[in-house]
């Protein structure tokens, strides 16, 4: 069976009613793996909604999104919050944010929002990026511009198919009419320009291999990335 | 003497169909918060095929509503082959219906109406 995941969702932490109905539709869809966005203040004790999500048997895990205005701002904020999160995404909304932060490797997303001057994917980024760069359902079916909106994807698409960067699709779910099926999410990059497979992989295996590779490094600190302990010996344990 | 006949499994989409006439049917949740009538519902679909692919698009679709089930809350979509992640993508652009927020996913995709096993009432036609 293939595991979907959605690392973008961010119902209201208190609302515990509008979290059972999101855990209701999601039971529904083929999402094992949902990233919660959790603000650092409220990341102990964990939130009513965490725990709904978490009794309904989805593997939740903790997303913190950052929105710096300044390269200072984003590298103080990694210092600070890296540990405590399985994902960091990084909002590009200036040239030396975006600069950095796809470059980081602290940093598991960037994403480009609709505003803000300098904030879309350039070919000199997408070919530094280290990160994978997040398309979120919300864009396309909220608010004004429909056309531009899809233009600008499209554009931005092309450019990471081209330097092979990282595509994933997420939903930006706040409530359950925002859910989305991650196979249909596939259908919409597919549809954008991303090829199927790619399409595919970025609601399923990047994301998963994000959070894994995460786990990992949050369970062994010590450990330089990519590596991992097989044995230890018999008087260690 | 060999024939050299192509099977009808190519002829009608490539190596992965297995069903000759060339369509494929899709089943799909629609979330609302009151029950959406049909009409409103196959309203909601066309007009998304149409705004993301546009009329001629939608022609190539091939697009038509089979039936939804009594509570209302699922269609069962067919459309052409070729046109099945078209067809998704459509559907999950959709964010209203009847003039009310709602959201619409595909929880089955089969290449055969019996496949999908629910029952849904045939619509008259």
């Amino acid at each position: 069976m293939k595991h979907y995941a959605d690392l973008h969702m961010c119902p209201p932490l208190d609302d515990a009613a509008n979290a059972r109905s999101m855990v209701d539709v999601l039971n529904g869809l083929e999402t094992t793996v949902v990233g919660l966005v959790v603000p650092p203040d409220r990341l102990t004790p964990p939130s009513p909604v965490m725990n709904s999500f978490r009794d309904s048997g989805l593997d939740v895990v903790k997303r913190l999104n950052l929105k710096p205005r300044s390269r200072e701002e984003l590298l103080r904020s990694l210092r600070k919050f890296r540990a405590m999160y399985e994902i960091v995404a990084v909002s590009c909304c200036t040239q030396s944010v975006s600069r950095v932060a796809v470059r980081d490797r602290r940093v598991d997303i960037v994403h480009f929002p609709k505003q803000g001057h300098g904030s879309s994917l350039q070919r000199n980024l997408a070919n530094t990026c280290r990160a994978a760069v997040e398309f979120n359902m919300s864009e396309l079916t909220e608010g004004s511009g429909y056309e531009a909106g899809l233009g600008r994807l499209r554009r931005e698409i092309e450019i990471a198919a081209e330097a092979s960067t990282q595509v994933i699709g997420s939903t930006n779910a706040s409530n359950p009419f925002e859910l989305r099926a991650p196979r249909d999410v596939a259908a919409v990059l597919h549809m954008l320009g991303l090829p199927l497979e790619a399409a595919m992989s970025g609601v399923s295996e990047i994301p998963l291999a994000i959070v894994e590779r995460n786990r990992l490094r949050m369970n062994e600190p010590q450990l330089e990335e990519g590596v991992r302990i097989v044995r230890r010996p018999a008087h260690e344990e | 003497m060999s024939r050299n006949w192509k099977k009808a499994s190519e002829l009608s989409g490539g190596p992965h169909t297995k069903n000759r006439n060339g369509h494929r049917y899709l089943l799909v949740r629609f979330l609302t918060e009151d029950p959406a009538p049909a009409q409103a519902i196959e309203d909601a679909v066309v007009r998304s095929i149409e705004h993301m692919f546009g009329k001629f698009g939608a022609a190539e679709m091939k697009v038509r509503m089979i039936g939804v089930d009594p509570v209302g809350d699922k269609a069962a979509l067919r459309c052409a082959l070729r046109s099945v992640e078209k067809l998704r993508a459509a559907v999950a652009m959709i964010s209203r219906v009847n003039a009310q927020p709602a959201a619409a996913m595909v929880i089955r995709s089969s290449g055969t109406i019996r496949a999908l096993r629910v029952r849904i009432q045939r619509r008259q036609r």
